[in-house]
């Protein structure tokens, strides 16, 4: 683990009690960090295990759950620590935006009421006036116009992108170091996103707080981070600066998802769909989960799982890695 | 080749739409319902469909695509305006004049798990609306297995029920259900949007391949500006119940007039990091407005960031500055960009 480093998730897995006594393993060794200051993107497809990795974090999983390896914050181990000490992280150290406002938000009490709630419940030195304070300041930060008075409103009022700068204003309420935030634009249309992604860019900035962003969205994550992890069944295939990855990635999986998606700044006559779908947790592939769908599978892929493996500033689940970058280029030049 | 959409011209349009409105009543229920107002989902809109083309309408949730779409189904009946199909009007039809015409308009809904009976198997979903047709078991059969064939499912998938497929593959049986009765038009309200990343190539890449082998017309509804780039020849833009520009799909992208798209198209991230960073941006302040009280004059003048003196007051028309230069290129806006 480096000096700097926030958040260092080592050798994670997560696992769920399955039908029948089995388990179905939803993380399996998932090892990244987080820096202050630093945008994370961790993208994949639903099921890839990407929120389970972020909910084992904060511990939030069903008791059905069980988790395996290490998560340090600022050094300290996070896992199978007591409920007690979790909650003077949880909403204070570690602040948390979900993808849907409105099923975060409280529809019964004042927005002021829930961000001021949320405060004491951290300090309990903070009167309710000062807390009610605190809270008409935080909906100024987050750019909501005329915050006093709608400090005074309940979540039903507000806009969908409004609600959401209500979420994250609550998210940074108690000045927290990292902030986790999953699909946090998904529910809302592009123009509100490009507002929310603006504010949560220039927030991590101000505070030299770190971010994981946890999306499905390639471009959110070209946009907004500075690193990127790609999961697939569970592992992290592969992992570096947000420009190696989408530009030159040399993971299979990787460059086929960039295939396949349409762009909006240029035409693309045929798209190269992914043959099949992500595989179920029941029925993870033996090898590497990819091998199925890809297109450069040799026997080795099928039977034996490809470990991390570094390549300067990647690093790659990839028996492959060497020939991606020429198989891709003759790809795009037949095509 | 010249594209679909050039010669489709040539030929009268599938789809005449003309002024068309569609009002829904809300509020008024006792205690809570507040007072009755009317909103306008769909506000006068004109536009026509060619056989053959995609037509892409695209806008921000609440904009009243689905709604026009609907209208234009008759699923739902308009306020006013025609709909001229097949030499009908549409909008002027009784249910029982328009069952006929139904077999001729299709849709394939955004989420395939709510939209195919949990408790049929594949291959009656595909066969039910073919019973309409009176057709033998054998031919029957022999129609549902081209069809499984042409969406890409495998034989002995006709006797499976619908949880045990994958999100792309219970898209595909909406797909096969909607061509079995060779409709001229699918509307399709968000096809993909509910689908993997990985898994929309696939669906996006088959409706290509069926059009070009059936001359099958498509009304194609989404909030994805790439996936609409990628399918569609003709693109028009709403906002809050109206169409504010129109025009083939390169014209729309790459020389947009209205400066809501370009403020639309300019709030799509790009994959390309360095591209993504280096390209202006126009974030619009603001939220949608709400459509029971639409704002006076342009509707999209208090978010516009190019709004003038005439925006407030006097609503623009939908115009064709240059036919010679764009034709069909079409935007309601007293203040275009150049």
């Amino acid at each position: 683990m480096s000096e700097g480093s926030l958040l260092s998730i080592s050798g994670l897995t997560v696992s769920f009690a399955g039908r029948a006594g089995g388990r179905l393993t939803a993380v399996r060794g998932v090892t990244v960090e987080v820096a202050p200051g630093e945008v994370l993107g961790l993208v994949g497809e639903s099921g890839c295990g990407k929120s389970a990795t972020m909910m084992a974090v904060m511990n939030l999983l069903p008791d059905s759950a069980s988790i395996g390896g290490s998560v340090r914050f600022r050094g300290e181990e996070l896992v199978g620590r007591s409920e007690k000490f979790l909650r003077g992280i949880r909403g204070k150290r570690i602040g948390m935006i979900f993808q849907d406002p409105m099923t975060t938000l409280n529809p019964l009490l004042t927005v002021g009421e829930q961000i001021a709630e949320g405060i004491r419940i951290h300090d309990r030195t903070v009167t309710s006036r000062q807390a009610m304070e605190r809270a008409v300041g935080l909906l100024e930060t987050v750019s909501i116009p005329s915050p006093r008075q709608r400090a005074a409103q309940y979540p039903h009022e507000f806009s969908g992108g409004m609600r959401q700068r209500v979420v994250i204003a609550m998210a940074i309420a108690n000045d927290p170091e990292l902030l986790i935030a999953d699909e946090p634009t998904t529910a809302l249309d592009v123009t509100i996103q490009a507002q929310i992604m603006e504010l949560l860019q220039r927030l991590c900035a101000e505070r030299r707080m770190g971010l994981v962003l946890v999306t499905h969205d390639l471009g959110v994550v070209a946009g907004a981070a500075h690193n990127m992890a790609v999961m697939y069944a569970g592992r992290i295939v592969d992992y570096g600066p947000v420009d190696a990855i989408l530009t030159r990635s040399r993971h299979p999986y990787t460059r086929a998802l960039l295939g396949s998606q349409p762009r909006v700044d240029r035409r693309v006559e045929q798209l190269d769909a992914i043959a099949g779908a992500p595989p179920s947790l029941a029925a993870i592939p033996a090898g590497c989960a990819f091998h199925p769908r890809c297109g450069m599978a040799v026997d080795r892929c099928r039977t034996e799982q490809p470990a991390d493996r570094d390549f300067g500033v990647e690093r790659v689940a990839c028996h492959r890695a060497e020939q991606v970058e020429k198989h891709f280029r003759v790809r795009e030049g037949v095509s | 080749m010249t594209r679909p959409s050039e010669d489709a011209r040539e030929r009268s349009p599938l789809l005449e739409v003309r002024g068309l409105v569609k009002e829904f009543r809300v509020g008024g229920g006792l205690p809570f319902g507040g007072p009755l107002r009317t909103v306008q989902a769909v506000s006068d809109i004109s536009f026509d469909l060619f056989r053959g083309e995609t037509l892409g309408l695209v806008g921000e949730s609440g904009c009243g695509k689905s709604t026009l779409a609907r209208t234009i189904a008759r699923l739902t009946r308009p306020t006013g305006g025609s709909i001229r199909f097949k030499g009908q009007d549409l909008a002027a039809l009784s249910q029982a004049q328009m069952r006929p015409l139904r077999r001729s308009i299709q849709f394939v809904f955004q989420n395939p798990q709510a939209s195919l009976h949990p408790a049929m198997r594949t291959h009656d979903i595909i066969a039910e609306p073919l019973r309409l047709l009176n057709l033998t078991r054998k031919e029957m059969d022999s129609r549902v297995a081209r069809l499984m064939e042409q969406v890409k499912l495998a034989p002995e998938h006709a006797s499976r029920y619908p949880h045990e497929f994958s999100g792309g593959q219970r898209q595909r049986i909406g797909i096969a259900r909607a061509l079995a009765v060779e409709p001229d038009l699918i509307i399709l309200d968000e096809p993909v949007s509910a689908l993997d990343v990985s898994i929309q190539a696939g669906i996006l890449n088959l409706l290509k391949e069926i059009q070009k082998a059936t001359g099958i017309a498509y009304l194609f509804i989404s909030h994805d500006l790439s996936v609409v780039r990628h399918l569609c020849d003709r693109v028009a833009v709403m906002y809050l119940g109206k169409i504010v520009e129109l025009a083939e799909r390169d014209a729309l992208y790459e020389t947009p007039r209205h400066p809501y798209t370009k403020s639309l198209l300019s709030a799509v991230p790009l994959h390309d990091p360095e591209l993504e960073r280096a390209r202006e941006r126009i974030v619009l302040t603001g939220d949608v407005p709400s459509p029971v009280a639409p704002p006076p004059g342009c509707r999209f003048h208090t978010r516009c960031f190019r709004r003038g003196a005439l925006c407030d007051s006097q609503e623009p028309r939908l115009v064709a500055e240059s036919p010679t230069h764009a034709p069909g290129h079409v935007y309601a806006c007293h203040y275009p960009l150049t």
